[in-house]
């Protein structure tokens, strides 16, 4: 016995299909020009925010940031935000949760751990900053297009599981007009056709519901 | 440089160019004229307006349907037609095209346009959508088929979608998502209830008259658009 395919236990594989090709568009490789390396950490690459707040505006037209919380911890603020988006595919609004925290800077030859050496502008720089990466951490989870797996050495690419569930209507009305047949007569309006598209098979059974 | 002679205008268009001027005086109307900029402007420079509605797109969604539904009304298997046609003055694409006619196909958008299209006379964009089609097929007989299909998911969704924006109390919400639904799909009617038929005959007379009247149009481009 064969194994049932996801699109033969999906309950809608049209709409399956419509979310499928929108994470095939979600899970693109982003263009290399899009990708920089990060200035201060090694071998890090990352998208520029500009770039990722533009590809949320181009594909979901509509999204926007809340900010669920933000604190200190240790000698950083951290933010938590929740990215909305209008999905496409529905008509709906879903949402990603992201991180992001930013050291605050201390003056210079001070420890970083030191916190009465704190810049004066130090929280205006940080905390805004801190928003950003967590606007980019929620991005980042809805695909690779936004910089998923950038600093990621294993990955696997996606790959499109649902076909377009559109049936061959042609021959799908062969079909009906087949078993809507009232006579042989009928019937047989249908047979160079049914032979053609190769529902013989149904032809012959039907047929057979009259010769009985 | 594009010879006008060469343009050949769609079928689907045919109503434009057969509007009447206002003054006698005047050989093509003004509906006619900002028609021919359109075409001109698509020759010259490969830009098309596009323009997109809601029954414009479920009539392309359901062309299968409507095929099939069309087909179970007349007991007889019907193929979309997808060959181009052309001739020296125009260019279509028939839905269904049979040994003694030619036939389009038009989706309604609800039951309430159906039902108000039989009140009126044949538009005259499709009288002269379907001169046109007789005039490349050769076929003496047309037939305009207006068929009622369910509305697509996808387009039911977006009605129900736009409600968000009416602020209407849950309740009211609910009872206007199921009037939706219940008015854009029609499996419970019978086949048929849901077929109207308009039957046109060949006018040779009216299809010379456009083809002088395309002759017009190609004039007009020439002498007042530049190539």
């Amino acid at each position: 016995m064969s194994l049932p395919t996801l699109q033969e236990l999906n309950v809608n594989p049209e709409k399956a299909f419509r979310n499928d090709q929108l994470n095939m568009l979600l899970n693109q490789k982003p263009p290399a020009s899009w990708v920089k390396e990060h200035p201060f950490a090694k071998n890090v690459k990352y998208i520029p925010i500009e770039r990722v707040e533009f590809i949320l505006t181009k594909i979901f037209q509509q999204w926007k940031l809340e900010v669920l919380n933000y604190s200190q911890l240790f000698n950083s603020v951290a933010v938590h935000v929740r990215l909305h988006y209008l999905n496409p595919t529905d008509g709906n609004w879903y949402f990603q949760d992201g991180l992001g925290a930013v050291g605050i800077q201390t003056d210079a030859g001070k420890a970083a751990s030191d916190l009465s050496a704190i810049k004066q502008d130090a929280v205006m720089k940080a905390l805004p900053a801190a928003e950003s990466y967590a606007l980019k951490d929620a991005a980042e989870k809805l695909g690779e297009l936004f910089g998923k797996n950038l600093n990621r050495k294993e990955t696997a690419p996606f790959q499109a599981t649902f076909t377009d569930s559109q049936p061959d209507k042609s021959k799908e009305r062969m079909k009906i007009l087949i078993s809507e047949s009232k006579s042989v007569q009928e019937l047989n309006n249908y047979s160079n056709d049914a032979v053609r598209l190769g529902l013989l098979k149904d032809f012959e059974n039907k047929l057979n519901t009259f010769t009985k | 440089m594009i010879n006008t002679d060469e343009i050949l205008f769609r079928c689907s268009s045919l109503g434009h160019l057969m509007t009447e001027p206002k003054s006698k005086s005047e050989t093509l109307s003004e509906t006619t004229k900002n028609h021919l900029v359109d075409v001109w402007i698509r020759h010259k420079y490969n830009r098309k307006e596009l323009i997109t509605s809601k029954y414009m797109e479920k009539g392309v969604m359901v062309e299968e349907d409507a095929m099939t539904l069309y087909s179970r009304f007349r007991k007889q298997y019907y193929v979309k037609n997808e060959k181009m046609l052309t001739d020296d003055f125009i260019k279509g694409i028939p839905d269904i095209i049979t040994e003694k006619t030619v036939i389009d196909l038009k989706s309604s958008w609800d039951i309430f346009t159906f039902f108000r299209t039989k009140q009126k006379a044949v538009e005259k964009m499709y009288y002269w959508q379907l001169q046109g089609y007789m005039s490349l097929t050769g076929k003496e007989n047309a037939r305009l088929a207006y068929c009622l299909v369910n509305t697509p998911q996808v387009l039911i969704d977006d009605e129900i979608h736009r409600l968000q924006y009416k602020h209407l109390s849950e309740a009211d919400a609910i009872k206007a998502r199921n009037q939706i639904e219940m008015n854009s799909i029609f499996d419970d009617i019978d086949i048929q209830d849901k077929i109207y038929e308009i039957e046109i005959k060949r006018n040779n007379e009216d299809i010379e008259r456009l083809h002088n009247r395309i002759i017009d149009c190609r004039n007009w481009i020439a002498e007042n658009l530049k190539f």
